[in-house]
């Protein structure tokens, strides 16, 4: 087959001494360059660009947290990425996908091989939790998209004598819509990661990433040229000055770690995503200008698509306090202007569809990551592996569709629970780990790497203050803040301040850190047994002997 | 919308769109060129 590549004998045809080279693999590749640059902005471009990113800047002063937001893309976007392309496509040459083998690779060349095994194992099993958790919601969100997609053509929130949160609190708390929908957008995960890389999630990319940003650019249009039709002082315009207008006498430190946690959230960093998909390169591919094409894509669809959709959107019809209304911004306040706007239910469709592709394409990179640890850790094949994380989402995504159904809430306190920890706390220490390795043991090696086969070269000095200075010191600090954020917040208490008042909740919660704590583990003996099988001699000898050239 | 915001909106998208354009630019030109040779 025309898409796999050998990584055998004879393409590793020099033996060095007392080294033992990697044993026959066979991975896959992409097709293309348009095609992996696609996958790679879908890998981005998500939920956390159309649906997070208006709310959090709208939360945090708008312009004010615009500054931040630049810095922290430069201090730790760019460098993590560069990182994470590097990282992956080294440990694709080694025929690994995951992370956990993929940090050992590069901390073995500057710590003994059995301390790198537990660096490596520790990384593995939060790229694991990230994963399979994330994911275990993020499924449900798509599903929701998709639902509120079909209401919109169908009408389903479109009568006034309904408000738009009791009709949102009515589809969560409905088994039949809310697993229907989750149902179908498994599915149809499932189907595009059985076809592999090339003919699955890269085909999957080129129709949808060009389709959602046809459907961004129609809808910023009809945003920006609302005018004021509610009340004069509530332009469209306004509300793009508030996204723009550049305020330093607002400007704190929550905006700062809200824009940090952003970069990483919309960026797909620190979750071992990027790594994965970089791993189907060829040994040769550029890595560099590939990085900044694939953030650059995604800040399009961030700040010029998603800057000009919602909070324009928001406050031409509900004003600035409006633009506030937080996570439900997209799925409360929306739907509310949907039915005021001419041809409402058409943009009302486009709008919910954008949000299902863009989820969709970011979903199938945290699958494929799972589908590639069965296929080589366990030796599943690729169908099946795909089908054995369809059954696995749907048991850790359950609690999260069970909560709003069995409680009769809408607080949904174990999706809140995993979020917290999973899908924005690991996020950063995972990425902190993955910089340490690459600047600190990797050292001058690692900037070689980032630039075999790079079409645009890295200097040694933005290496030297960003990837070995800034950028871990500016998360260390990121981290440090967020910790002391989270402790303030009650998020370490027994029982967390946000279901306090809510005793029918603290089981939900309560489980959710069983559920972690169990998936942590697992993924740490996972990865562990992963390194082991592979490497070790190494870490019985102490010493480094397996390498592809 | 005050000059301030038109001046930041203006940059930025500057820079982003000229981002996409040459970095796509020099990927594609790469891949033709590496077609060509074969």
């Amino acid at each position: 087959m025309n898409f796999k590549k050998t990584i055998d004998s004879a393409k590793l045809n020099h033996k060095k001494e007392g080294h033992i080279m990697a044993e026959q693999q066979q991975r896959e590749e992409w097709g293309s360059k348009i095609g992996l640059i696609l996958a790679m902005a879908g890998n981005a471009v998500g939920l956390g660009n159309f649906w997070r990113f208006p709310y959090q800047a709208a939360k945090n002063g708008g312009g004010a947290f615009m500054i931040p937001y630049f810095g922290a893309l430069i201090l730790l976007g760019l460098p993590l990425m560069l990182c994470e392309w590097q990282l992956g496509r080294y440990g694709g040459k080694y025929g690994h996908g995951t992370l956990g083998p993929m940090v050992y690779l590069q901390a073995r060349e500057g710590i003994n091989p059995k301390s790198a095994a537990i660096i490596g194992s520790i990384a593995g099993a939060f790229a694991f939790a990230v994963t399979l958790l994330v994911n275990s919601y993020y499924n449900h969100l798509i599903g929701w998209t998709l639902g509120y997609a079909v209401m919109s053509m169908t009408g389903g929130y479109m009568d006034t004598a309904k408000a738009t949160g009791d009709i949102f609190v009515g589809y969560i708390q409905n088994p039949a819509q809310v697993f229907t929908f989750w149902v179908i957008a498994l599915a149809g995960l499932a189907w595009a990661v059985m076809r592999g890389v090339q003919e699955g999630i890269e085909a999957w990319a080129k129709l949808m990433m060009p389709v959602l940003y046809v459907f961004g650019i129609i809808l910023a249009i009809r945003a920006l040229t609302l005018g004021a039709p509610v009340n004069p002082d509530w332009s469209a315009l306004k509300g793009l000055n508030f996204v723009w207008n550049p305020d330093f006498s607002t400007l704190n430190w929550t905006s700062a770690l809200a824009a940090a946690g952003q970069i990483f959230f919309t960026l797909s960093i620190g979750m071992g995503i990027v790594c994965n998909y970089a791993s189907y390169l060829k040994p040769e591919d550029d890595v560099v200008v590939s990085s900044v094409a694939m953030i650059s894509l995604n800040e399009f669809a961030e700040i010029v698509l998603g800057g000009s959709i919602v909070i324009p959107i928001a406050y031409s019809f509900l004003g600035p306090d409006g633009i506030s209304a937080g996570v439900g911004l997209s799925f409360i306040a929306l739907p509310n202007v949907f039915r005021a706007m001419p041809a409402g239910q058409v943009f009302g469709s486009l709008w919910f569809f954008l949000l299902f592709f863009a989820g969709f394409t970011s979903a199938i990179a945290m699958y494929n990551y799972l589908v590639a640890l069965l296929e080589e850790d366990l030796g599943v094949e690729r169908k099946k592996g795909a089908l054995y994380i369809f059954f696995a989402y749907i048991i850790v995504g359950l609690p999260v569709g069970l909560e709003p159904i069995l409680t009769k809430t809408a607080d949904l306190a174990y999706f809140t629970e995993i979020d917290n920890w999973v899908g924005s706390y690991l996020l950063i220490v995972l990425g902190l780990i993955e910089v340490l390795v690459v600047a600190f043991f990797m050292k001058e090696k690692a900037l070689t790497e980032i630039n075999k086969g790079a079409l645009w070269k890295v200097p040694n000095w933005f290496y030297n203050l960003f990837i070995r200075g800034l950028t871990p010191l500016t998360l260390a600090i990121v981290l440090f803040f967020s910790t002391k954020t989270y402790m303030e917040a009650g998020y370490f208490k027994l029982v967390p301040s946000f279901v306090a008042e809510s005793p029918a909740l603290v089981p939900w919660v309560q489980a959710a850190r069983v559920v972690m704590l169990a998936v942590v583990i697992i993924g740490f003996m996972q990865s562990y047994r992963s390194i082991k099988t592979k490497y070790g001699k190494e870490l019985e000898s102490g010493k480094v002997s397996v390498y592809v050239d | 919308m005050t000059g301030a915001a038109i001046g930041f909106l203006v940059t930025v998208w500057s820079i982003v769109f000229i981002t996409i354009f040459a970095s796509l630019r020099r990927l594609t030109s790469a891949e033709a060129m590496k077609k060509a040779q074969k």
